[in-house]
C-alpha cells in the first residue's frame, strides 16, 4: 500500500479520515483548506510481495530462473515474474524492453521530451535583434534559423498536435533579417562611398 | 513473435497516440518561459505537457495507477487582483496631464489593466492542484482555476475509476511504473 494522500501545500500526509469528502477540510499541518480524491489503486499492493517459485512442470522467468512465470513482455515475448513485470497501462513490459524502447525517439510511450526547432529558430531571429547583435552578425543568426527550420521541419515530432506556423514565421522572418542585413550592409557602403568626408574618409 | 498478443501490444506502442486536449493555462503563461503547460486525454492515461522554451516535457498518468488527486484553495488570484487593481489606479494618473495624448495612453492602460483584472474575476478563484500516483507526485497548474478543476474533475475521475475498477476485475498483481 502507498504511503498516502499529500497536501498539495506543506506536502505532508493527509489523514485517512480527510479522504473522499465532499467538502474542503483544513490540513493537520498548514491550515490549508484541502479536498482529496483517492482511488483504489491507492491500496494496491506493491513490488515488496515475493514472486512465487516455480515447480519442475511451470516455465520460469527470463530474469529469475527460480521464479514462476506469471506474464508475457508485449514486446520480446519473454517469460517474466511477477517482479519483473512492468504495467504501462495496458501493456506488461520487461526491464530490458523499457530501457530499449526509452532510447528510440520512435516510440511514442516513451517519448519524455522532445525539442521545439521552431521555437529554437524563431528565438535565434528575435534575440539578436534585441541584443543589437543583429547590425553584426544579423546574416549569420538568419542562416542558422533558416536551416533549423528546414530540418526541424521533419524532425520535430511533439507528441501533441502542434501547428506548423511558427515555421513558417521564422522562415519568413529569417529571409526578411538576411535581406534586410544585405539592404543595411550595402547602404552602409553606398553612403560611406557617396559621402567619404562625412565618415572622416 | 508469431504470437498475436505480442504483434498487437507492438503495433500500439510504435503508432502514435490520438490526444485530446482538456486544459491548458492561460495566455498570459505564453509569454513567460517555462510557465505553459498542458494536460491531453489518451487512451489509457493522461499526458502533461510542459514547454519550457526549447523543450517540450511529457509526464504521464496512467489511469490505473492514479492514486489521489488532492487540491487546497489559494489566494493567488486575490493577490493577482490586487496587483491589476493597483496598477489600473495607477493608470488614472494618466488623466492627471490635460493633454489629449495623455487620456488616449490613459484609457489604453486602463483598458489592459482593467481587462485583466475583469478576466482573474472571471475566470474563478484559484487552487493547487496536485495527481499523485505511486511514483510521482505532479502539480497540474493548467486545471489552477476554479472552473476548468470543476470541467477536469467531470472529465477525469469517472474514467479513473472505471479504469481502476476495470484493472481491479481482470487482475491485480502486477508491479507499478511510470515514466
Amino acid at each position: 500500500m502507498s504511503a498516502g494522500a499529500f497536501c498539495p501545500i506543506c506536502h505532508r500526509l493527509l489523514a485517512t479520515s480527510q479522504w473522499n469528502l465532499p467538502d474542503f477540510t483544513a490540513c493537520p499541518n498548514c491550515q490549508a483548506p484541502t479536498r482529496t480524491l483517492v482511488f483504489p489503486a491507492i491500496a494496491r499492493a506493491t513490488s515488496s510481495a515475493r514472486p512465487a517459485q516455480r515447480n519442475e512442470t511451470e516455465a520460469g522467468c527470463f530474469f529469475h530462473r527460480n521464479s514462476r512465470a506469471e506474464n508475457l513482455c508485449a514486446s520480446c515475448g519473454r517469460f517474466l515474474c511477477s517482479l519483473c513485470t512492468l504495467a504501462f497501462g495496458t501493456q506488461k513490459l520487461c526491464p530490458d524492453c523499457i530501457y530499449r524502447k526509452h532510447r528510440q525517439a520512435s516510440e511514442p510511450l516513451f517519448q519524455d521530451q522532445t525539442i521545439l526547432f521552431d521555437n529554437i529558430a524563431l528565438l535565434l531571429l528575435v534575440v539578436p535583434v534585441l541584443c543589437f547583435v543583429y547590425i553584426y552578425f544579423g546574416l549569420i543568426f538568419s542562416a542558422f534559423a533558416l536551416a533549423i527550420v528546414i530540418i526541424g521541419w521533419r524532425r520535430q515530432r511533439p507528441l501533441v498536435p502542434r501547428s506548423k506556423y511558427r515555421f513558417v514565421l521564422a522562415a519568413g522572418l529569417s529571409l526578411i533579417e538576411g535581406v534586410g542585413w544585405i539592404a543595411l550592409v550595402w547602404l552602409v557602403v553606398w553612403l560611406i562611398q557617396s559621402h567619404p568626408t562625412d565618415f572622416g574618409l | 513473435m508469431s504470437d498475436p498478443a505480442i504483434s498487437r501490444g507492438r503495433e500500439t506502442a510504435t503508432r502514435p497516440i490520438p490526444y485530446k486536449k482538456i486544459a491548458t493555462t492561460g495566455w498570459i503563461s505564453r509569454l513567460l518561459p517555462g510557465s505553459r503547460s498542458e494536460i491531453y486525454l489518451g487512451g489509457d492515461h493522461l499526458l502533461h505537457a510542459k514547454q519550457i522554451i526549447l523543450f517540450e516535457k511529457y509526464r504521464r498518468f496512467y489511469f490505473s495507477d492514479i492514486e489521489a488527486i488532492s487540491f487546497s484553495k489559494s489566494n493567488r488570484w486575490i493577490w493577482l487582483s490586487v496587483v491589476w487593481g493597483f496598477l489600473l489606479f495607477c493608470s488614472l494618473f494618466w488623466y492627471v496631464g490635460h493633454q489629449t495624448w495623455c487620456y488616449i495612453v490613459g484609457a489604453l492602460f486602463c483598458l489592459v489593466f482593467g481587462g485583466l483584472l475583469l478576466l482573474n474575476l472571471i475566470a474563478g478563484r484559484t487552487y493547487v492542484v496536485n495527481i499523485q500516483t505511486a511514483a510521482q507526485i505532479r502539480r497540474l497548474r493548467p486545471v489552477e482555476r476554479e472552473n476548468q478543476l470543476i470541467k477536469f474533475q467531470q472529465t477525469v475521475v469517472p474514467i479513473i475509476v472505471q479504469a481502476q475498477q476495470t484493472q481491479q476485475a481482470q487482475q491485480p498483481n502486477t508491479n507499478e511504473a511510470a515514466v
